[in-house]
């Protein structure tokens, strides 16, 4: 029979949101010898790993880092902490009784029972398949993420001229990181009318490399047998149709595609963990518990962030948590309340807020379904609004808070549940309603 | 410069020429298989619907009538050996109208007459009992419980990889371009090289009828090439259907179908398309609408949304509409193994029990082997890591701790699995060629995790360049260049 270990606290993955987790817990009391964190990865760190460009660490740290500097200072606290980790080690499934099966080097095939867990496994890239383009299937064909490992880690080209779909943050990166090597980037197409990434990406990743961005535009068909030969871009209309007869011939030996995000939980399908169908990610409470006891989630597991802030800040959350958890095993909340999501609201995490004394000051996070250019954020019970705040203009790229402080949650009362939504202020016209399944 | 001689040249690594090296490496004979692709199942075997037909649709007292229903009888035995995957799921056609009821009896007579066991019709509450996604308008079903599904490149392979265990030689990228005769062998060549043998099996899928010209013959019918389109679903879809489901064929065929495959997926297609090249394999959008709106027909449901790939196989249609297995009248040993279309890949265990009888009828000598192995290696059916008990795999990787590094998370593919996929009996060498032994890139994120991995596996084992290793054609490279 496989090996046996016994560990209070095991977490699964060690990008940011594990390892500020792992850190998180030790500062709450829990020994470094209670915990394993486990990766699959020959280093820990995560997708920061491949993050050599600037960006990151800013709540955390108060200054602005790349990615690769912020996992090597995890790293450091992690090492210096003796927090022990397993790497090249994967998680196959996790139970109800909180068993992991791992298999590791290290361990070879083996089960660990933990007294808690915490799920940070991150998140993976959407398929072409959801893009369904036409054409064949040769070799050159990337998602932008793997085009990141493979250059940045790697040290390899994917092409010499590359065509790029999608426009979101990461795709741009990547353009540019291509050029920087060396590469040629055709062009950017964006079946959207507009950029999904940052106005500071466009100019410091297109703009200053002179990379063309071709909106309302999107690659159809993918030409050649063994390596791709060219692609063919179309025209795309407002409703994001494909105008027939528009395909031009673009010749490449690359295409790199960006189509999203989608958190990874394949493993805990065992677990009874109920999952959201709008996040993809665990229902959680404001401690971001799943509905396993000690079992918790935090990071691009739970949703897709927009910044590793917001990661570093739930991680905090969870490390507290965790200990709060395995120092009184048996408590239970007194009550629930629900957080629905109201007009315009794509999700809100956490999706129920567990009261045990009372109700303790916490953040929930939303996103709304499109872009929007005025609008008024409002907390309802009953109906009634006990909640107000302007947003001014904001799409579903980017995460909204609210901060439930003491003064609201007096608001809450006994409620049972309260909803979040988003109005638009008259003078606001609607950019764009169709954000609605992005992400 | 000699030439080897064999007894038995295949020409084709198809299911076709699969099935038949697999039933003569039981005697004692060379056999050599010419295949012209990089691998076995290179052509209509490595894209088509993976079904096991019952045996109702071809005509009573065709060819295709008689091996399809043999041919599925014998599957799960064949399967069994050699630790191929099937399942006997069942196929139910599925009809909205009197009028498709009536098509239904008459597919039933039909099948009964053909020998099709268990054959019944039955109505919409046991339908929707059995398949609660199908649409509410569906009113009757033609339930066949001997139909099964298969996976056919595992399928091939495995009848391939025993034919090598037990001494047939393969020859991959031999495009047989002439055939002469001398001396009682056939000296077939590509250009390069030569081998000669005293029979020949033409077994060479959509170019059975440019093998035949090279002897001077022509077949009694065209080969069509007819693309068949496919979606194929995220595992998380699998309650779409738990049996092959097809609407009741019309004139334009026999439709779209939605199958669970063995592996866990939902397949959608096929739509059926006559094409100029017989090697175009592109998928287009209108396909895909055409398939989608055909699925929906069946499952109004089904999430298309989580498709994870799509593709397409280019199937050898006779325009006779019949199976073609016989020695040809002006070349001696010369047998065609030609116009095997749906159900091929069902037929095929029967298939080979034909062949071996018309090679016995010519004259070939068989006597059984003692040494046969009628496992797919000398180990047996080594299984992957996912495969395994759970003591078989604190084995796996006590022998070799290489079975604990998974390299393809989505279907739980080791290190270690790639490593003997790249030494089986028919090596393994590109990432396509990895991919279909042991399903690494198969899953959900379909490579995306993983290709860049498997490729540095190849590189180290293989002892070649990272940017050197190829997807599957020659001119496929994965990689471009070092920078660093």
């Amino acid at each position: 029979m496989s090996e046996l270990i016994n560990k209070k606290v095991v977490i699964i993955g060690s990008g940011p949101a594990g390892l500020v987790c792992a850190l998180s817990c030790c500062q709450n009391g829990i020994e470094p010898s209670d915990m394993l964190i486990i990766e699959r990865e020959s280093e820990i760190g995560g997708t920061l790993n491949q993050c050599i460009h600037s960006g990151f660490g800013k709540s955390y740290l108060d200054e602005v880092v790349t990615g690769t500097e912020l996992a090597s200072m995890l790293s450091d606290g992690i090492r210096q902490l003796e927090i022990e980790y397993i790497t090249d080690s994967t998680v196959l499934s996790v139970d109800k009784q909180k068993r992991i099966r791992v298999v590791s080097p290290k361990y070879g095939y083996c089960t660990i029972k933990a007294e808690s867990i915490v799920l940070a496994m991150g998140c993976r890239e959407k398929t072409k398949g959801a893009l369904q383009i036409g054409g064949t299937r040769p070799a050159g064909v990337f998602s932008a993420g793997a085009v990141q490992r493979i250059v940045n880690i790697k040290g390899y080209m994917p092409g010499k001229r590359t065509v790029v779909l999608g426009s979101g943050d990461l795709a741009m990166i990547v353009a540019r990181r291509l050029v920087l090597e060396g590469g040629r980037v055709v062009c950017v197409c964006e079946p959207k009318p507009y950029a999904e990434g940052s106005d500071e990406n466009i100019k410091e990743c297109l703009d200053d490399f002179d990379i063309p961005l071709y909106c309302s535009h999107s690659v159809t068909r993918i030409l050649g047998k063994g390596r791709i030969e060219a692609v063919e871009i179309s025209h795309v209309d407002k409703r994001g149709k494909i105008v027939k007869g528009t395909a031009k011939r673009v010749k490449c030996d690359s295409f790199v595609y960006q189509c999203g995000l989608v958190p990874e939980n394949e493993i805990i399908k065992d677990t009874g963990i109920r999952l959201d169908t709008r996040t993809r990610g665990a229902y959680v409470n404001q401690y971001f518990e799943t509905n396993v006891r000690g079992i918790f989630t935090c990071g691009n597991a739970v949703r897709i962030h927009d910044l590793v802030d917001y990661i570093v800040e739930e991680a905090q959350v969870v490390g507290s948590a965790v200990k709060r958890y395995l120092d009184n095993k048996t408590e239970k909340p007194e009550r629930v309340i629900r957080i629905k999501n109201g007009e315009r609201i794509l999700y809100s995490v956490p999706q129920h807020i567990d009261v045990y004394d009372d109700i303790e000051d916490c953040v929930i996070y939303f996103r709304v379904n499109g872009k929007y250019k005025n609008l008024l954020i409002t907390v309802k019970k009953d109906g009634e609004v006990i909640y107000s705040r302007e947003k001014g203009s904001m799409s579903w790229l980017e995460t909204g808070k609210i901060q439930l402080t003491r003064e609201l949650a007096e608001k809450i009362g006994d409620a049972k549940e309260i909803v979040i939504c988003a109005s638009e202020k008259e003078d606001g016209a609607n950019i764009d309603n169709n954000g609605e399944d992005k992400e | 410069m000699s030439v080897t001689a064999y007894d038995v040249a295949i020409i084709g690594a198809g299911i076709s020429g699969a099935i038949t090296a697999f039933q003569l490496a039981k005697y004692n004979l060379k056999t050599v298989v010419l295949e012209a692709g990089i691998d076995v199942a290179s052509g209509s075997t490595r894209a088509n619907s993976a079904i096991v037909h019952a045996g109702y649709d071809a005509k009573e007292g065709t060819l295709k009538a008689q091996l399809n229903v043999r041919g599925c009888e014998l599957m799960e035995g064949v399967a069994a050996q050699l630790g191929v995957h099937y399942s006997r799921c069942g196929s139910l056609v599925i009809g909205y109208t009197e009028k498709d009821l009536k098509h239904l009896k008459l597919l039933m007579a039909r099948g009964e007459v053909n020998g099709v066991p268990g054959l019944e019709i039955i109505d919409e509450k046991r339908l929707h009992e059995m398949e609660p996604k199908v649409s509410q308008d569906a009113k009757y079903a033609l339930w066949a419980p001997s139909a099964g599904i298969v996976c056919p490149y595992d399928l091939a392979y495995a009848l391939c990889e025993n034919a090598a265990t037990n001494g047939t030689k393969f020859h991959f990228e031999f495009k047989v371009s002439k055939i002469d005769y001398d001396d009682g062998y056939y000296i077939v060549c590509d250009g390069k090289k030569k081998v000669k043998a005293k029979y020949v099996i033409n077994a060479a899928g959509l170019f059975v009828d440019e093998i035949a010209g090279m002897v001077g013959e022509k077949l009694p019918f065209d080969i069509i090439p007819r693309r068949g389109e496919y979606m194929l679903l995220d595992k998380g879809e699998i309650k779409t259907a738990s049996h092959t489901l097809f609407v009741t064929p019309s004139e334009k065929g026999k439709g779209i179908l939605i199958s669970p495959t063995v592996d866990g997926n939902i397949i959608v297609g096929p739509n059926a398309n006559v094409v100029d090249s017989k090697l175009d394999t592109s998928v287009t959008e209108e396909g895909l609408e055409e398939i989608a709106e055909g699925a929906m027909v069946i499952v109004p449901s089904i999430n298309l949304d989580a498709t994870i790939t799509t593709f397409a196989g280019v199937r050898a249609t006779p325009t006779s509409g019949d199976f073609y297995i016989q020695e040809s009248k002006k070349n001696k040993r010369f047998i065609h193994v030609a116009g095997i279309e749906s159900p091929g890949l069902a037929s095929a265990p029967a298939i080979g029990e034909y062949v071996l009888d018309i090679l016995k009828n010519c004259g070939l000598e068989l006597t059984e082997r003692e040494d046969y192995i009628p496992t797919r290696t000398r180990e047996g059916n080594c299984k992957l890591f996912y495969e395994m008990s759970e003591e078989e795999r604190v084995e796996a990787i006590k022998k070799d701790p290489r079975y604990a590094k998974i390299i393809c998370r989505c279907e739980m593919v080791t290190e270690g699995d790639l490593i003997n996929a790249i030494h089986r009996p028919i090596p393994a060498h590109t990432i396509d060629m990895i991919k279909r032994r042991t399903r690494a890139g198969m899953g959900r994120c379909q490579g995306n995790y993983c290709r860049a991995r498997i490729a540095e596996v190849i590189s180290s084992e293989c002892d070649i360049p990272l940017s050197e290793v190829k997807k599957f054609y020659s001119n496929s490279n994965l990689l471009y260049r070092k920078t660093k």
